[in-house]
């Protein structure tokens, strides 16, 4: 046991509740119970109300983005968690669906007024492909390097390394405990060894602060606010070993030179991780690195390459995310499930089981193919990775779902950029 | 524990019109939101707040959904930090403790049998933001997963990974430049410094 696991699991130990304490506790809920049926009757049965509504409005805005998505509009004002329904059903099964009275004895979606029920169900098309992971990581792997050598997917380099100060993601993301709300984090990852986080919650969860408390939006909470990660080093990380930008840059983009480095920097601090086999731990470093650090476009290419060796992963299918961008999404052992944009090499979404569910249903509807049905615990969109001059800023717009998919791509640094730092 | 067949999200599901079903939720879940409780703010302080966090849960119930199989503890926790953001923003009796928005260290500390390690976690800690430390222990304390942990926290659960992820090794390798001994003076004081501001 590594020292960090060590402290966290001797300060575990706390005694449990007493018996008064408890029936202290189930009185004063039992007030409180007592008196919000008194006076918040009305409340409630709107709430109920608004539910059932909400359904409908949930499937009407799904249907709409498809065919915006389809007429190539760039704008798309959708939720995650509403497109991967909307791909899935045609139009006229879901609004029928919606019609039946749903009854309250079962967990059903709660949409908010947006239409989102995020982190409920979420059903999507599987297109399934006979292909190996290999062959898809391979496929990435030229179209990575098809994207570093056009013009628009190039980013400047110097020296080998994107020239900019800070490498900057933003990712958007749902999860079971806000629905209605939408989760952008934002990192950047300075030259200099620093780290500023952003989350910013994006939706329409009600004011005031019974309602956020839920949501972790609560006062003094950070679902929204921006702020250094901490005082000591951070950089590029790569399994457990932090890296300075420099060293970073310099890392060989040769993948059979790469590949013991990988190994080597996969097991430092494996602990957390202890008792999942050496691939996955190869997969997750792989993927992790691919999704949040500063890759080069030659690294990437490598780093795919690199994801050929790795053995155990599945091909789940292909998949469109709600933002309809398409790629093929990848299972290493129970992890997460990953979707690859083989185009160019970038991860586009990662999906996340509820532990209770990581199973999922799979159906052969008639018109062939197979639908999945799971309980995700969430899922992640990829939006950008890309190097920036910009410091980071509280109020900075984020791309929130207006993206067109070109965005993905690297984006060339901006003009009076720093040069070759570090 | 409750002999009441019906899963979480069944419970969940019914509060806008039955909110008595929390009290088949505290039945069920008050002994794991006790200890949450008591692992950051001590016994005392988390038996007089235990009823908080299902009061502040039925309030916010209505926007709430659990999978059918799913566990409330991740929402009721998330609720949790909340109700000890609360409670570390009142007056604390004792002054001398450092103010910290979720947790009393003086009550980790007490945990820790061997003198030497009484302060390790908390400057190994304090080097993280309070989202990042708190879905550490969520994990490592809670027994969550993470993508539990990132719904308690209402951030996404793609980029708690990669949080976690690296928060744990930053930690650890702030304990190895620390070594066995006591915390790195430098780093508490950064730390104050950051709270302050």
């Amino acid at each position: 046991m590594n020292p960090l696991d060590h402290l966290i699991s001797s300060s575990s130990r706390v005694p449990g509740v007493t018996e008064d304490g408890l029936e202290r506790g189930r009185a004063a809920l039992d007030r409180a119970i007592a008196a919000g049926a008194r006076q918040e009757s009305p409340a409630r049965q709107r709430s109920a109300t608004h539910w059932f509504g909400g359904l409908r409005g949930k499937t009407v805005i799904g249907v709409a983005a498809v065919a915006a998505v389809a007429a190539g509009a760039a704008v798309i004002v959708l939720p995650s968690s509403s497109a991967h329904t909307a791909s899935t059903h045609p139009a006229g099964s879901r609004l029928a669906d919606s019609s039946v009275k749903p009854t309250l004895k079962a967990p059903q979606p709660k949409p908010s007024p947006s239409g989102q029920a995020a982190g409920s169900p979420m059903t999507y098309s599987i297109t399934p492909i006979s292909v190996t992971a290999a062959y898809v990581f391979a496929q990435a792997a030229k179209g990575a390097q098809a994207a570093q050598s056009t013009p628009e997917g190039s980013v400047p380099l110097v020296g080998g390394w994107p020239n900019g100060l800070y490498w900057h993601t933003v990712t958007e993301g749902t999860n079971t405990g806000c629905p209605g709300v939408v989760g952008v984090s934002q990192v950047w990852l300075g030259k200099s060894g620093s780290e500023v986080v952003s989350n910013h919650q994006q939706g329409s969860a009600p004011a005031g602060e019974k309602n956020s408390i839920a949501c972790g939006g609560g006062p003094g909470s950070n679902a929204n606010s921006t702020y250094p990660v901490g005082n000591v080093p951070t950089g590029p990380m790569i399994g457990g070993k932090i890296y300075t930008w420099a060293q970073f840059a310099a890392l060989p983009t040769d993948p059979a030179v790469l590949w013991p480095i990988l190994q080597d920097d996969s097991t430092v601090g494996v602990a957390p991780y202890k008792g999942v086999p050496e691939q996955d731990w190869l997969y997750q470093t792989i993927i992790i690195t691919l999704e949040s650090d500063p890759v080069s476009p030659a690294m990437r290419v490598a780093l795919l390459k690199d994801a050929e060796r790795i053995s155990g992963v599945t091909v789940v299918g292909k998949y469109t995310d709600s933002l309809g961008r398409t790629g093929i999404a990848l299972r290493q052992g129970s992890s997460d499930t990953q979707v690859i944009d083989t185009s160019d090499g970038q991860v586009l979404t990662d999906i996340q089981p509820t532990p209770a569910h990581q199973g999922c249903t799979v159906t052969h509807p008639q018109g062939g193919g197979t639908e999945t049905s799971c309980a995700f615990g969430g899922a992640t969109l990829f939006i950008s990775a890309d190097v920036t001059n910009s410091e980071p800023h509280v109020n900075q717009p984020t791309p929130h779902l207006s993206l067109a998919p070109s965005h993905l791509s690297p984006v060339p640094s901006p003009s009076g950029s720093a040069g070759a730092q570090g | 524990m409750t002999g009441d067949p019906r899963s979480d999200g069944e419970l969940i599901a019914g509060l806008p019109r039955r909110p008595e079903l929390m009290g088949v939720l505290y039945e069920r879940h008050a002994p794991a939101v006790f200890r949450y409780l008591a692992r950051r703010a001590g016994p005392p302080a988390a038996e007089d707040l235990l009823s908080e966090v299902f009061i502040a849960a039925l309030s916010a119930s209505s926007r709430f959904t659990a999978h059918d199989s799913g566990s409330a503890l991740p929402w009721l926790y998330g609720i949790g930090l909340n109700v000890l953001h609360r409670h570390f923003r009142q007056p604390q009796p004792a002054a001398s403790v450092t103010p910290d928005r979720g947790m009393d260290w003086d009550a980790v500390d007490d945990r820790l049998d061997a003198w030497a390690e009484r302060g390790r976690l908390r400057a190994a800690l304090s080097a993280l933001t309070d989202s990042d430390r708190e879905l550490l222990l969520l994990v490592g304390w809670e027994g969550l997963s993470q993508t539990e942990a990132a719904t308690a926290l209402g951030i996404s659960p793609g980029a708690a990974r990669v949080r976690l992820h690296r928060a744990r090794k930053r930690v650890l390798s702030t304990l190895e430049k620390q070594g066995p001994g006591g915390p790195d003076p430098q780093v508490t004081t950064l730390y104050a410094k950051e709270q302050a501001s």
